[in-house]
């Protein structure tokens, strides 16, 4: 059997992450091919339904990258990420969702292979973890409970 | 004539009020919440321990505001709410005159948002027991374990919305949950519908809620969705040091920041 | 009912040696609502283009997915292309299948399935993508320049001969920068100061500059066309419309032994100074750390001979709001001291000398007044060491760059040296000799040829005192590493040049990129050199990276016809990736507005027929708002969207996600 290979979407930002993924590729960095990128203005523009949506269509992992403390372009966006995702991943370890599997991260636009080993620890790590089954069986739990308790 | 109704007759008498919110006994031997929009139905406004009800939550139904001017029968958390929503932009100082019921079940009449802060600040209970302990349990679980518990628990969902209805701080006229585009949150009561929808509720309330324990009375499945919101202010008063509903100019805090916040978490 | 067209490109072969182009267009064919799917070898090439127009008019298409480079390189290229057929340019979106897939990843299966992944994911955004248009706001015609080093200068002087203000802000008592430091230039000798300061007294007298030294930026806000920038106006204790420049105070000033930093620590100057005779504006500054009255109130000599009634010791910093619609970045760099060095004693040994400081030493305005003597003992040296790349090219010392400059430099002293000491010996310890530039290469055959110039290929390991000689131990590799000795007088290091200390926070503040080495960052390396990715600040000289005067020169003059161009139009079109407000939804809780960094959410008050406040909602001001889009991750109502990226684009693409393309077959 072939080794699991995780699913991974990375939503970054245009200006810091996205351009360091550019950096990689202008300098030939191989890394893992597991990522799906989707760019976003500013970090801040990430909603957390987003996240919940990639888990929801298979993501085993999820990356979320943006500029560096201070630098970013709009000023604070990443600031606002920062409380945002530390407010959120505190909801998710008390719901029982591995936080592990999103992993946030500074990225910027000099950081090429900062990105590749991001990308590649992401993806060695979920390999790990195995895949996101929690959200693969929510489609099997089915209504059954919703059923029984109507039928009560 | 009790003290409440005293002071509400007054209010009645000298044209202050239009309309006030409190609590009556209603025919099932419990409470209700009671409209009452002149002098004459006074003697059924009562209030007892079994008042519990978030009247806040009439504030920003228009049939509520167009009579204008409005008096509510409260106690700690409905201040609490009051304060909430004046930080959102929702009341202003004035805008109602509110019946504040102590922890000894005196009534007294306050008005400015300063009389509530220190109306609460001397008012302060400690949560339920029962749910800090519930929460403690869930903390020590293991991951897996807090995923079974709660995934049994959101499955018993029927998406009634009973936990936003009766919620003082879901005001919005539009919820997430009824947008279809894109749709956000599925709308059956499926096992992924309802995880994200209390998700959401959550993280909507996040730093917000100020623990009335509405949502978790309202629902008709018991599901302690109270637990949600608490355990994430918890880590937001742990975080940031903020807490919600003490403050009319109580600053959001996800919606502000420090350049020192903790960022151990990031790469 | 979308009609989508994809175009893949093979980008030569950057992305066809190792995607299946072809491939990629057939499963992209399948993906619902795409028309036409093609592959092509340069689609950014005129034929290229020519084929989506085609496309585009044959099978009546809505919109455009191009599967290319990065759209950070070519997306206006291909957008442009789309509103060429009439299309709304934002139904156009670029796949980048270069930079994030082909060129990261080897040839074969797993890479054409990303590729084809990245397709579907903006393939689904386009379908859902609106028709946007541009904003127009107005442009204040006027530029700030930081910065007045020879790049400064040129930049300033070109904006403003082309009829636009130009505020000019120095962070030193003069403008001249480096420029102003050096004896003579490479390779043709001439004279330094003799070709920049009639440019420095332009720059002075020009009607449309106005000079702010010893000034620094505060903070910026705004955007192109439309910056506030303030400007800390440092307290030079000088009321400089009173100040005559007799430089009586100088020389009436009792503390006389501070290093000078114009003469790069060669001399000394006194607590009120000039920097150096030629200062623009020539005004003297107190050096208040320095000041005897500043430490103990003790002295007023330079107040008491001011015939002027200039001197103000209680003079203030000055904050000062300038409003400006573009930006030159021109701060330049600084260079490594020898204290960097362990290995070359760590800048104990007084006759180890910088580049800089040995420039001062060959400079007729110099504090030997051009006279090469030794800074121990004031002796002519007859034997000087010149080491090369010293901490450049050195991963070890973490900087691993070309310092560009260094090469020529160094045969420049080693002429220069020969030229006033004639009887000396000039030794080059070099890695390899970098000449590249006009006449560069035969300057430096010249310093071998006719100056009797030492070359060693070798590095210096070591340099070490020894009965008042410096030893210098290197290799000489073109003699089989050959170990090599020699007992010199003095030792050049053509040390590093490095960004400014305080680089990487002028960055963040004017909120540009920039790199590990705290340079600058252009927008792109090639094709935009000059630009940085914020709108409307441009770069000028060496505060990107290394740079020898006439690439300066040049860039700085790229700079302001960036800036004139951008000052040409009476209104800026701006993209319209800005957040908008859904008035009907907004409850008004503006937890959004606290989030808005550049305070674009405003309130509005909704009213009924008899003018009743109904409620107050969120308006975003179009002006304001640069599209972060944070609070429209906050909105709980999703009241707030942001076009370009709005929550039903991005919702798409996320569901597009991990859709296997079999799916489709």
């Amino acid at each position: 059997m072939s080794e699991f290979e995780p699913k991974i979407v990375a939503f970054v930002c245009n200006w810091c992450t996205y351009a360091g993924a550019d950096l990689a590729g202008t300098s030939r960095i191989k890394y893992a091919q597991n990522v799906r990128i989707v760019r976003f203005p500013c970090t801040g523009r990430i909603d957390f339904m987003l996240l919940l949506k990639a888990f929801e269509e298979g993501a085993d992992g999820i990356i979320v990258s943006g500029c560096h403390p201070a630098d970013c372009h709009y000023t604070s966006g990443n600031y606002h990420a920062r409380r945002r995702w530390m407010v959120f991943k505190d909801l998710l370890d008390f719901i029982g969702i591995d936080s592990r599997r999103i992993v946030f991260s500074w990225v910027s636009a000099a950081e090429g292979a900062k990105w590749a080993h991001l990308v590649n620890d992401t993806v060695s790590e979920i390999r790990n973890l195995g895949p996101m089954k929690e959200y693969k069986n929510l489609e099997n739990v089915s209504s059954n409970k919703i059923g029984e308790l109507i039928n009560d | 004539m009790t003290e409440l109704q005293n002071i509400a007759k007054k209010l009645f008498d000298d044209g202050s009020i239009n309309l006030l919110i409190g609590y009556s006994n209603n025919e099932n031997g419990g409470t209700s919440a009671i409209f009452i929009d002149n002098s004459a139905d006074i003697d059924k406004l009562i209030y007892n321990e079994n008042c519990h009800q978030n009247l806040m939550v009439y504030f920003q139904k228009p049939e509520v505001k167009k009579f204008g001017k409005l008096a509510f029968v409260v106690s700690l958390p409905g201040l609490k709410s009051v304060l909430e929503i004046a930080s959102e932009n929702q009341i202003k100082d004035g805008d109602a005159y509110f019946i504040a019921i102590d922890k000894d079940g005196n009534p007294s009449l306050l008005q400015d948002f300063h009389q509530i802060e220190d109306f609460i600040t001397n008012n302060q209970t400690k949560p339920p027991m029962g749910l800090l302990k519930l929460m403690e349990k869930i903390n020590n679980m293991t991951r897996e374990e807090r995923w079974q518990y709660w995934t049994d628990e959101f499955s018993k969902c029927i998406k009634c919305y009973a936990c936003r209805s009766v919620c003082p701080l879901c005001y919005c006229t539009q919820c997430i949950t009824d947008i279809n585009i894109p749709q956000w949150i599925s709308t059956e009561s499926s096992p992924i519908g309802n995880l994200d929808w209390h998700i959401a509720r959550a993280m909507h309330l996040a730093g917000r809620c100020i623990g009335c324990g509405e949502c978790m009375k309202a629902c008709p499945v018991d599901i302690p969705l109270a637990l949600l919101t608490a355990n994430l202010n918890k880590s937001i008063a742990i975080h940031f040091g903020d807490e919600p509903g003490m403050k009319a100019d109580y600053k959001y805090p996800l919606s502000h920041y420090k350049l020192e916040d903790k960022e151990n978490f990031i790469r | 009912m979308a009609r989508i067209g994809v175009f893949i490109c093979h980008c030569g072969e950057n992305i066809a040696s190792t995607v299946d182009c072809g491939k990629v267009a057939e499963i992209s064919s399948k993906i619902p609502g795409v028309v036409f799917s093609t592959d092509y070898k340069y689609m950014c090439s005129d034929p290229g283009q020519t084929l989506i127009k085609d496309a585009i008019k044959k099978y009546k298409l809505t919109g455009v997915v191009v599967g290319a480079c990065s759209p950070r390189m070519h997306e206006p290229t291909f957008r442009k292309v789309v509103a060429s057929e009439g299309i709304n340019p934002f139904f156009c979106e670029m796949a980048n299948i270069r930079e994030h897939c082909s060129w990261v990843h080897p040839k074969g299966e797993e890479t054409t399935q990303k590729a084809a992944d990245t397709i579907r994911i903006l393939v689904e955004k386009v379908r859902n993508n609106e028709p946007l248009y541009p904003i127009k706001v107005p442009v204040t015609k006027r530029a700030l320049v930081i910065g007045g080093g020879i790049a400064g200068i040129q930049a300033s002087l070109d904006i403003a001969n082309a009829g636009n203000e130009v505020i000019l802000i120095e962070k030193e008592p003069s403008i001249g920068g480096h420029m102003a430091q050096l004896s003579e230039t490479f390779p043709t000798l001439d004279c330094s100061q003799c070709i920049l300061t009639p440019r420095m007294v332009e720059v002075a007298q020009h009607p449309n500059i106005t000079l702010m030294s010893y000034s620094e930026v505060e903070s910026l806000e705004g955007f192109i066309g439309n910056f506030k920038a303030t400007i800390r106006k440092k307290a030079r204790f000088i009321n400089e419309e009173l100040c005559n420049g007799c430089g009586d105070c100088t020389l009436k000033c009792p503390i006389k032994k501070i290093p000078d930093e114009f003469n790069a620590e060669m001399g000394k100057r006194p607590a009120i100074y000039v920097p150096f005779p030629q200062a623009v504006p020539n005004k003297p500054v107190i050096d208040k750390d320095n000041c005897t009255h500043f430490k103990n109130g003790k002295c007023q000599f330079c107040k008491t001979n001011c015939s002027a009634g200039a001197i103000d010791f209680d003079q203030q910093d000055q904050l000062i709001t300038v409003d400006v619609g573009a930006i030159v970045v021109a701060t330049g760099f600084t260079i490594k001291g020898t204290d960097f060095f362990p290995e070359y004693g760590y800048g104990k040994y007084k006759d180890v000398v910088t580049g800089l400081q040995f420039e001062r030493l060959l400079s007729s305005s110099g504090p030997t007044l051009g006279e090469v003597r030794r800074p121990s003992d004031g002796k002519v040296p007859k034997k000087v060491v010149f080491i090369a790349c010293a901490g450049s090219r050195d991963p070890a010392k973490g900087i691993e760059y070309c310092s560009k400059i260094c090469c020529m430099y160094t045969a420049k002293h080693a002429m220069l040296y020969k030229h006033k000491v004639p009887d000396g010996e000039a030794d080059i310890f070099y890695m390899d000799i970098r000449a590249g530039g006009k006449n560069y290469e035969e300057f430096v055959r010249r310093a071998v040829e006719e100056d009797d110039v030492n070359y060693i290929r070798g590095r210096v390991s070591k340099v070490y005192e020894k009965n008042g000689k410096l030893i210098v131990r290197g290799v000489d590799t073109l003699l089989n590493s050959t170990p090599v000795e020699i007992e010199a007088d003095m030792v050049v290091l053509a040390t590093a040049s490095v960004a400014h200390s305080d680089a990487e926070s002028l960055a963040q503040k004017l909120h540009i990129s920039y790199d590990s080495y705290n340079f600058f960052s252009e927008a792109h390396p090639k094709l935009r050199p000059v630009e940085t990715n914020t709108a409307g600040i441009t770069l000028a000289g060496a505060c990107q990276a290394p740079k020898d005067i006439p690439e300066s020169v040049a860039q700085a003059s790229a700079a302001a016809s960036k800036t004139i161009a951008l000052f040409s139009q009476d209104l800026l079109t701006r993209e319209p990736i800005i957040a908008v407000s859904n008035k009907s939804t907004c409850v008004g809780c503006f937890l959004c507005q606290s989030v808005c960094p550049y305070l674009a959410i405003e309130r509005e008050e909704i009213k009924d027929r008899n003018g009743n406040i109904i409620k107050t909602v969120a308006s975003i001001n179009s002006g304001l708002c640069q599209g972060c889009g944070t609070c429209v991750a906050f909105c709980r109502s999703k009241s707030i969207d942001l076009q370009g990226y709005t929550n039903n684009q991005v919702f798409s693409e996320v569901s597009a996600l991990f859709e296997r393309s079999e799916e489709y077959v």
